[in-house]
């Protein structure tokens, strides 16, 4: 029996992806857990599991292709009969239990369940799946604004028409087109130069930018400070001979971070700027900027003024891993209320990092350099940590950063009053 | 003084459908009406004169009947029966039109209505007051040096209408619609016909294949063409009308009965307070934006009067406009591309969007085809295989321009206007299954010979 496997929601409002690689190959024996092929999606890079055991008959679409969620993937053939038939609806809510059971791998699963598991009469139609990918969309378009679109990939979901019923026009497409100068680009790459190199934005790169746009249209104001970092640069040193897994600067920055945060509630917290609400957050989770060389991503590690510095340090470890192996899940990157962009790490002292809405502050972490710093009076070669706050300025004053930097600064350069803030 | 929220001044097709709308859309309207509801359309032009061209339409009919087996004689013409008739039929629907009024609660006020201030109008010394007033007053024949009406000789298209004693030769000048129009009634009532036509060719706005179409047609009627004159003039020499012209290099003379001028229209903004109220014109028309108002904001104008391709279908999606912006509603911008134009003639035309030359000049790629009706199954059955279907597609397969000529040529544009107002692409035209026999397959053809061309 013909079984017509589906790209399942991976959750975050994601609709579509581009298929990066096909693990499994037509005539292979697969068991439900088996990964059929890695979905590149605006969020998140995810492997999609089988659902089924059975023997894979044929992909409905090819590396580099563009599936949507709830077309079909791949054939599945189940045993029995090779006709093509309606999955009995016992099968159908063992494919969803054995679906779920798979969500730790790509994240939260919302299981449309009408729209994944219902069965299809259409078998192998050899219509190309762009056409039908137009026809279930809901978006009201003309048929030539849908060519024109395609033909210069602009995502015509994002269009909005003035047509009869609000249909996407031509006229539509053409002043987006024409004022666009990436689509413009994209579209019409004649003759580059033989040095140019010419690349059109992944989709993870695409939602990058527009969240960055979203980002920059908070009016922000960024205070520096530096701090001075001897102490906890032998405190390091110290603390690195005594364990194994050795730790960088960054989990102790950190739990100084959360006291900061605790003692300052109103820098841990969120902001909805419609409803004009600031919600300071009793939980203090510290999200990570990290950078894989494909996009951006942030990590959250919860509850860090109460978690043991190690073990802070071990997180962060992970989801560098995670990250540069494409490994990340979205739920890893949920519910985090403060940031922090440790760019210091590659380079730059100081710099003024874009908040993440709906967080109001982020803290930009430089790199530690060793220079003159006068101490009592006297010039002494000394460890520096440059930091940068950034604020949203609608809802915190510079006053209010001003004092924050202080007080982290204290904490930092007096790890005994760091440590008696421990819980 | 009786206070309206929107007055429309003239009951032709563009105000009494914008009153309708205005109506509809819970609005209190009046329309100021100096002559019959229905206007030029109605009356004097669009409706009348298809009634005419079916009378003589038929008598060409009635000369193939032996080759379809029936044996007939023609004992004779009564051209008055045929006026008559067309005069009749206006009268009746425009009293549809009255009833349509009374119906939507519209207020009628028979008069001469001018323009007094930005917020009232008088109706023969009568004031009114409105929030907006939508000028639909239309246009009238417009005259050259040389090319004056003179109510006797030399007569506009009104008159012609209701000229029931036939002369024996008329001179016609402009090859527009109504000249066309006019040619093949009267020819086929057996006057001697003569059109006259600076252009070089008849239906100069025209694609020129569908020109030429006619002008094939027109000679084997037996119409004579003098296409690409200068200096016409026409005057009266007692018994008839002289008709000098400058035709080939050559100063030359005809004469005939009578003479029809059909050599354009200009707008009746005249003696309607206009000036005095501070709206502006162009060239004989009122300017309007994309809202159909003119320069002062609460006054729009529709139809005829703004000059915006004369046609009635135009002037009444213009009210709609209109109206529907004065309610604040949404509506579908005006777009001259997907304006159809019909000519009623035999063989009919019928377009929409570019001419080829016009693609030609603005430079913009295109495919074409031409399928002619004697290939067509239906045509040759029904023995009407005169004309062609052209279509002029662009890069992305979408319908820049569609011009047919033919028979049946006005009723079958409509899918091709439908088409192009939904901004289909060839793919979804080759994908409608066309019913078979028909004249309409041909549609369908000429996407298809594009298609077959271009592998």
């Amino acid at each position: 029996m013909m079984y017509e496997f589906k790209f399942p929601d991976v959750g975050e409002g994601v609709h579509e992806g581009t298929i990066l690689e096909i693990k499994v190959s037509p005539g292979d024996k697969v068991e439900a857990g088996d990964v059929l092929a890695i979905v590149e999606t605006d969020k998140v890079t995810a492997e999609i599991p089988s659902s089924k055991d059975g023997v894979i008959v044929k992909f409905g679409f090819e590396e580099g292709d563009s599936i949507e969620v709830g077309e079909t993937l791949a054939y599945i053939d189940l045993g029995g009969s090779k006709e093509l038939s309606e999955p009995p609806s016992g099968s159908d809510k063992n494919a969803s239990s054995s679906v779920e059971e798979n969500a730790n791998v790509v994240g939260e699963l919302d299981l449309g369940d009408g729209s994944i598991m219902a069965s299809s009469q259409e078998g192998f139609d050899n219509k190309p799946k762009r056409e039908l990918s137009s026809v279930n969309k809901k978006v009201l378009a003309t048929p030539l604004a849908r060519k024109i679109a395609r033909d210069n990939n602009v995502d015509i979901t994002e269009i909005i028409g003035t047509g009869p019923a609000g249909r996407v026009t031509k006229k539509n497409l053409m002043e987006v087109i024409n004022s666009s100068p990436s689509t413009q680009n994209v579209a019409k790459v004649n003759i580059p130069l033989a040095s140019d190199t010419v690349i059109p934005l992944s989709k993870l790169r695409q939602t990058i930018s527009k969240n960055m746009t979203e980002s920059s249209q908070i009016p922000s104001a960024v205070v520096h400070e530096e701090i001075f970092f001897d102490k906890i640069v032998d405190l390091r040193k110290q603390v690195n001979e005594t364990i194994d897994a050795k730790i960088s600067y960054l989990p102790i920055i950190i739990k100084a971070l959360s006291f900061a945060l605790r003692k300052y509630p109103e820098f841990n917290a969120t902001f909805n700027a419609e409803k004009q609400i600031v919600t300071q957050h009793i939980a203090i989770n510290i999200g990570i900027a990290m950078d894989n060389g494909g996009g951006l991503f942030v990590p959250v590690i919860n509850n860090t003024d109460t978690q043991r510095i190690e073990h802070i340090s071990n997180n962060i470890k992970s989801y560098i891993d995670k990250v540069s192996n494409n490994k990340i899940e979205i739920s890893e990157m949920r519910g985090g209320t403060f940031t922090v962009s440790n760019y210091g790490v590659e380079g730059g002292l100081f710099a003024s990092p874009l908040i993440l809405p709906p967080q109001v502050a982020i803290l930009g972490i430089g790199r530690v350099n060793k220079r003159p710093v006068v101490i009592n009076d006297e010039i002494k070669a000394g460890h520096v940590l440059p930091v940068s706050l950034v604020i949203d300025h609608r809802v915190i004053d510079g006053a209010a950063a001003g004092k924050f930097l202080t007080y982290l600064r204290m904490l930092l350069e007096n790890p005994h009053i760091l440590m008696m803030e421990m819980v | 003084m009786k206070k309206y929220d929107v007055i429309v001044l003239g009951g032709g097709p563009g105000g009494y459908i914008a009153a309708i709308e205005a109506s509809t859309l819970g609005k209190k309207v009046a329309i100021i009406e100096k002559d019959k509801m229905g206007g030029v359309c109605l009356n004097k032009g669009c409706i009348p004169t298809k009634a005419l061209l079916k009378s003589a339409h038929s008598i060409h009919h009635l000369k193939e009947m032996e080759e379809l087996g029936i044996n007939v004689t023609l004992e004779s013409l009564s051209p008055s029966k045929a006026v008559d008739r067309a005069s009749k039929i206006s009268s009746d629907i425009s009293k549809g039109v009255d009833y349509l009024m009374k119906k939507h609660n519209i207020d009628v006020f028979r008069g001469v209505g001018k323009v007094d201030s930005r917020n009232s109008v008088t109706v023969d010394g009568k004031g009114y007051g409105y929030e907006n007033l939508i000028i639909s007053t239309g246009a009238h024949y417009k005259t050259f040096p040389g090319l004056e009406h003179d109510g006797d000789k030399i007569i506009g298209a009104w008159e012609a209408l209701k000229l029931k004693d036939l002369p024996e030769s008329i001179a016609i000048i402009g090859a527009g619609a109504i000249g066309v129009e006019f040619a093949y009634f009267w020819n086929a009532f057996g006057v001697e016909v003569h059109i006259f036509e600076i252009q070089k060719h008849l239906l100069p706005l025209e694609d020129t294949d569908s020109s030429k179409e006619v002008e094939r047609a027109y000679k084997k009627l037996g119409i004579k063409l003098h296409l690409g004159v200068e200096n016409i003039s026409a005057s009266s020499n007692g018994t008839g009308v002289t008709i000098n012209v400058v035709e080939k290099g050559k100063d030359k003379d005809y004469n005939f009965d009578l003479s029809l001028l059909a050599v354009g229209m200009t707008g009746n903004i005249n003696n309607l307070g206009l000036e005095e109220v501070g709206i502006e014109t162009e060239r004989g028309f009122i300017s309007v934006n994309s809202n159909s108002q003119t320069n002062i904001p609460n006054i729009y104008a529709i139809g005829d009067v703004t000059g915006k391709m004369l046609l009635a279908h135009v002037a009444s999606y213009q009210g709609t406009i209109a109206a529907k912006h004065i309610a604040g509603q949404s509506f579908q911008e005006l777009n001259t591309l997907n304006v159809p134009g019909c000519t009623y003639c035999y063989p009919q035309v019928a377009s929409i969007g570019y001419r080829e030359r016009d693609l030609i000049e603005k430079k913009i790629s295109y495919k074409t085809s031409k399928v002619p009706f004697r290939t067509n199954g239906k045509a040759v059955a029904s023995n009407e295989t005169s004309g062609f279907v052209k279509i002029l597609l662009g890069d992305d397969g979408e319908l820049l321009g569609a011009h047919i000529v033919g028979e049946n040529a006005t009723e079958l544009i409509h899918e091709y206007v439908l088409f192009k107002t939904m901004e289909g692409i060839d793919e979804d035209l080759l994908a409608t299954i066309h019913p078979h026999p028909t004249l309409g397959e041909w549609l369908h053809e000429a996407f298809l010979e594009i298609k077959r061309d271009s592998k």
